[in-house]
């Protein structure tokens, strides 16, 4: 195989050196001329009827240019599904009624934010309260408060469903019925958020003419453009979207959001420009999270540790709409399926209203909690058969070439080699049980140590579902490399460049990006459904090869000589054994000009997962196929216990994965060691407090986000599984959500060892660890 | 978020600092760091007309009497009194508790004086209100508690670190005003009602702390309990002094602070008297840690339970009073 010269190389990242100098400009950085501010008058009740909005004396204000209601807009509603089992359900400005305490109801433009806030605090809006109800165990019962009536092909007496997902292969209950131990364990996760330090803003611009314009905080500007297009009824091409540095994201910033649409619509209103800006407590307090499941775990194995049947029920706290809540409960079996063998399986997956702000997704979108519920019960019951956590997970664990029950490949998998790394690396055998018994210098600190496993897909059908990339050679031979992937942090653009680099043969520095503008670069997936690496840079691989094709004939052609015989080299080609005969990309690009009606050498790529399956698969029966590219990863974690004070801390944490192969190993670095700290706040500290759907923490020093203080050593084994070859389609895999989803499972089991308390909800507390261990009574909702 | 707008003074004597006050009546807010007056006139808790900055007062470095008192400005910046030798050599108690004062950035601003003057904090309050909990509650001036709904006072926690070591150490404070300059100890200046923490009056500033030097046979700690290194207040915070006799066995006078727990530091007397006159030993530490843990009421807060906290005050002050114990006979810390 011929050597690579950037593929595989930790090449530092192409927006490294804007973002350390501050340069790099974000959406708050944008300042357009007569732009007016911007802000959104929300809900103070989780569940009322809106009497009547009084917006008068503001408009009396000085200053105030403009206020919108759900008067002004167009009555169309949005929503993270828009399908015909699940159609949009929000409107961008409540109508009628609110559902969740925030819930936008009216926004006002003025000259200045001083101005904008006070016209605020002059509008009256008169509510009738409703009963409201928070919890997703009451919600459902008969007789709750209905926040919307339960979705129409759900049969069961339940209330407040906003959707279901079932799915079954096998059968279970003879599997049970066949199996010498059945386990049956209830798991909760709580109310957590991304984090993301830039909160969001958009800036929108209208100009007469009807063009809209639009730099907004986002994921991808393709689907914001789709959205807001239809809200607004513009066509497509009439919106433009385009890129701002992005100041993280984390699953946060994919669907359109209100203060999008209201900024746009204040603009084509006052025919100036408005930024919205929400503000830290905003984002707290009304903006999506990520969601708390419910998980309800039956599983029946064999004497061996073969597992023979799981029963799973998950019930998703959702909110006031159904956000992405019917998504998180389709994944949820997902998530489930594929690490290990599961001859007989059921699942099923409800998603809940209450009068709870809506949830979004967030990096893992429902995978670290399922995987803490799958892998706690996995140790304790190898614990009850005696096997050891390692031999019981390689014993279940997929293999390469497996048919998944959905009709997915896991094609070639690494699992069982990560399982075993990360085990050897740790030493985990030796230490496992060790911890609990033995006594430390001032005897109040345990250590343990626990494993955990997941996988997770890499890139999957939603929509715009493709990517497209272009590749312009320039008169001086380098190249610009044209996609609509939005850089959220993640080094979108530095591989997609290593790739064309590669291709081409072109330096790195000399690859230059036009990135994320709905109008003038090509159509992409979005940078959320962990698609990047393999779809678009598939796309990216594609127009380069056209790119290094159309430049070999021309210079087979110029020297007459076999392509097979040519080779590239920094911007070069020459008959190979005589490199001193060389002809330059410049002077090719002049000769295609010349010779070949004008072009100056243009490549085009396209990528779509799963080429042939028409659609996502079924979010109701999880029918259809939902991935071709399976990451997986097996993650160790060691952590110390105070036994006094019951805080836990995270001394190490070793991720052993199947990335594929990595396209810029110091970015899965990174990744790796982002997911780590993301999952240690999940495990130990970070936790949106409520009470009545009210957040009591909206802000980072309430909101326990771990500094550098708690900050774990993070160590990992890079298990190789695929490759690259230039010219040739790649399979790799995703880095992005996978590797913050075993590690929580993994520091339950190690608290576990060191303790001897199983923790069924998270967060680890030091109140649960020390109510574990019978030091005081049981904790109280407080706050 | 931002500032409302208000007027700005920046008098460079605490003299016209506290004639400004009298003009400017109780409209007027002190800012020496602003660490905590800022980030709540920002969510709109309190609405000063006039922002009376004591930046540009010059501060008197650390002095130690002939009869052993430190005599601190309060206007010191809290990174000072951590870097201090002086302080260190005599007070390390205060020391070890400024240096656990939030975040090495906010060290650098706030000052002592600022600390303790801080105001009580509540998750339900210390946030905006502009679709969040409307409607005042006590310590906005209305009539109600969100955190226990039934309840008839505020339940706002105090919770400045400086605090609890400086009870402990028998601190007094200066107080000045347009009366005059009178000096109280630290415990006077709280009203133990957590609506208004403070008995300042509105035209007066604490102006200086004086601690008695500790001795060579004492020994002292601060134990500040909280889920994340750094920047967080804490949930229990436990300031220890054990001043030994001369064989550095026999504890003859004992200091138990404890702060974060209710509306002002509070001391545990019946863990106090059982340490005095006797010879320390673990068994007795821990006899201590339970007492104060049973003699002290404290408020849940901030996320913690009732019963962890008690748990933890134990914990802490058996943590606490243990590192007390080891550092008798060590002068300064460093």
């Amino acid at each position: 195989m011929a050597e690579l010269d950037f593929v595989g190389k930790s090449i530092l990242r192409k927006d490294g050196p804007d973002k350390v100098t501050g340069r790099a400009s974000y959406t708050g950085d944008i300042k357009l001329p007569r732009m007016l501010v911007g802000r959104i008058l929300r809900s103070p009740h989780p569940h009322a009827k809106i009497l009547n909005i009084d917006i008068s004396q503001a408009l009396k204000l000085k200053g105030v240019k403009a206020v919108i209601t759900s008067e002004d807009t167009l009555g169309i509603k949005a929503g993270f599904v828009e399908t015909p089992r699940y159609p949009a359900d929000q409107y961008p400005l409540a109508k009628d009624r609110v559902r969740y305490v925030g819930e936008e109801i009216l926004a006002v433009a003025a000259t200045d934010a001083y101005v904008a806030e006070e016209a605020l605090s002059l509008i009256r809006v008169d509510y009738d309260p409703l009963p409201a109800v928070f919890d997703p165990d009451e919600a459902m019962k008969e007789g709750a408060p209905e926040i919307h009536p339960t979705h129409p092909k759900v049969k069961e007496p339940l209330s407040n469903i906003a959707g279901k997902t079932q799915s079954e292969w096998g059968d279970v209950e003879l599997g049970f019925s066949e199996s010498d131990y059945v386990r049956e364990d209830r798991f909760e996760s709580h109310l957590r958020t991304h984090g993301y330090l830039e909160t969001q803003i958009t800036v929108a611009s209208y100009e007469p003419g009807n063009k809209l314009n639009l730099w907004t905080s986002s994921m991808g500007p393709f689907l914001k453009r789709a959205k807001l297009a239809r809200l607004l009824d513009l066509p497509v091409s009439s919106v433009r979207v385009r890129k701002a540095y992005v100041g993280g994201a984390f699953g946060g910033k994919v669907d359109l959001y209100s203060h999008e649409f209201c900024a746009a619509l204040l603009s084509m209103k006052t025919g100036r420009p408005v930024k919205i800006e929400a503000s830290r407590e905003e984002v707290f307090t009304a903006y999506r999270h990520g969601q708390p499941l419910i998980m309800e775990v039956k599983t029946g194995v064999k004497k061996d540790g073969t597992l023979l049947a799981q029963q799973i029920r998950v019930i998703n706290n959702c909110g006031g709409y159904r956000g992405s809540g019917v998504v998180v409960i389709f994944l949820g079996w997902g998530y489930t399926m594929v690490p290990y063998r599961m001859a007989n399986f059921k699942y099923e997956g409800y998603a809940v209203y209450t009068n709870n702000p809506v949830r979004g997704p967030q990096r893992g979108h429902g995978a670290p909690q399922m995987r803490f519920a799958v892998e706690s019960q996995l140790d304790i019951i190898a614990e009850e058969l005696g096997i050891d956590p390692i031999e019981i997970r390689l014993k279940n664990a997929r293999e390469s070439g497996e048919q998944l029950p959905n009709g997915d490949n896991v094609h070639n998998c690494g699992l069982k080699e990560c399982i075993q790394s990360a085990a050897e690396h740790t030493q985990l055998k030796e230490k496992y049980g060790t911890g609990r018994t033995t006594a430390s210098p001032n005897g109040h600190i345990r250590n343990g140590i626990g494993i955990g496993v997941s996988s997770y897909m890499s890139g999957s059908l939603i929509y715009p579902n493709s990517s497209s990339v272009s590749v312009k050679m320039n008169d001086d031979g380098t190249a610009t490399l044209l996609t609509g992937a939005l850089d959220v942090g993640q080094g979108a653009e530095t591989i997609l460049c290593q790739i064309i680099a590669e291709e081409l043969k072109i330096p790195f520095e000399e690859i230059q990006v036009i990135a994320a503008d709905t109008e003038t670069t090509p159509v992409d997936i979005g940078s959320w459904i962990s698609g990047n690496a393999y779809v678009t840079g598939n796309a990216a691989r594609m127009a380069g090869t056209e790119v290094r094709k159309k430049l070999l004939d021309l210079a087979a052609e110029e020297m007459e000589a076999n392509v097979k015989d040519l080779v590239m080299e920094n911007k070069s080609v020459w008959v190979a054994g005589s490199p001193d005969k060389k002809i330059s990309y410049r002077k090719l690009i002049g000769a295609s000009i010349q010779k070949r009606r004008g072009d100056p050498i243009i490549g085009e790529g396209h990528w779509r997962t799963m080429r042939d399956e028409p659609f996502h698969p079924s979010l109701a029966s999880t029918k259809g196929r939902w991935s071709e590219n399976y990451a997986f990863d097996a993650q160790v974690a060691e952590v110390e216990v105070d036994t006094e004070t019951g805080q836990v801390r995270l001394l190490r944490a070793v991720t052993a994965h199947d990335c594929g192969f990595p396209i810029n190993p110091l970015l899965v670095e990174g990744q790796v060691d982002g997911q780590v700290s993301m999952a240690l706040g999940h495990a130990l500290m970070e936790e949106i407090l409520m009470k009545d759907g009210h957040t009591l923490n909206p802000n980072w020093l309430e909101y326990r986000m771990p500094t550098i203080h708690e900050t774990a050593k993070s160590e990992h084994i890079n298990v190789i599984t695929e490759s690259y070859e230039v010219g040739r389609p790649y399979r790799t895999k995703e880095v992005g959500e996978g590797l913050v989803s075993a590690l929580l499972g993994a520091i339950a089991n190690a608290i576990y060892d060191a303790t001897g308390v199983r923790l069924y909800s998270t967060p680890f507390s030091p109140e649960k660890i020390l109510y574990g261990l019978g030091k005081i009574g049981r904790n109280q909702k407080v706050s | 978020m931002h500032l409302p707008r208000f007027e700005y003074f920046q008098p460079s004597t605490v003299e016209d600092a506290i004639h400004l006050l009298e003009i400017q009546k109780s409209g007027a807010r002190l800012a020496a760091g602003g660490t905590d007056l800022y980030p709540r006139m920002k969510y709109g808790l309190t609405r000063p007309e006039s922002i009376i900055s004591l930046r540009d007062i010059p501060v008197t470095p650390p002095t130690l009497s002939q009869d052993g008192i430190l005599n601190l400005d309060a206007f010191m910046p809290i990174k000072e009194v951590v870097n201090s030798r002086v302080i260190l050599d005599n007070a390390p108690l205060l020391s070890e508790a400024a240096g656990r004062v939030a975040s090495e950035e906010i060290r650098y601003m706030a000052t002592l004086g600022g600390n303790l003057c801080q105001e009580s904090r509540c998750l339900y309050y210390n946030q905006g209100h502009n679709f969040q909990f409307i409607e005042p509650c006590f310590k906005r001036g209305g009539d109600l508690c969100y955190f226990v709904p039934k309840g008839k006072k505020c339940l706002a926690v105090y919770m400045s670190d400086t605090a609890p070591a400086l009870m402990c150490l028998n601190a007094k404070v200066n107080i000045l005003g347009s009366g005059g300059e009178k000096q109280i100890p630290i415990e006077d200046i709280y009203s133990g009602d957590a609506k208004h923490p403070l008995e300042l009056g509105p035209t007066e500033i604490l102006s200086q702390i004086n601690i008695a030097k500790l001795t060579g046979s004492a020994g002292w700690a601060y134990k500040k309990f909280s889920l994340r290194g750094g920047v967080e207040f804490a949930g229990v915070g436990v300031a220890t002094v054990l001043q030994m006799g001369d064989g550095k066995k026999v504890c003859e006078q004992a200091g138990i602070t404890v702060g974060a727990i209710a509306a002002s530091p509070l001391r545990a007397s019946n863990a106090e008297s059982l340490l005095k006159g006797k010879e320390i030993t673990d068994s007795l530490l821990k006899e201590a840690a339970k007492a104060a843990a049973e003699e002290i009421k404290v408020v849940p807060h901030h996320g913690y339970s009732t019963p962890y906290l008690q748990e933890i005050l134990r914990v802490q002050t058996h943590r606490a009073l243990g590192t007390a114990y080891e550092r008798v006979g060590v002068v300064s810390q460093k």
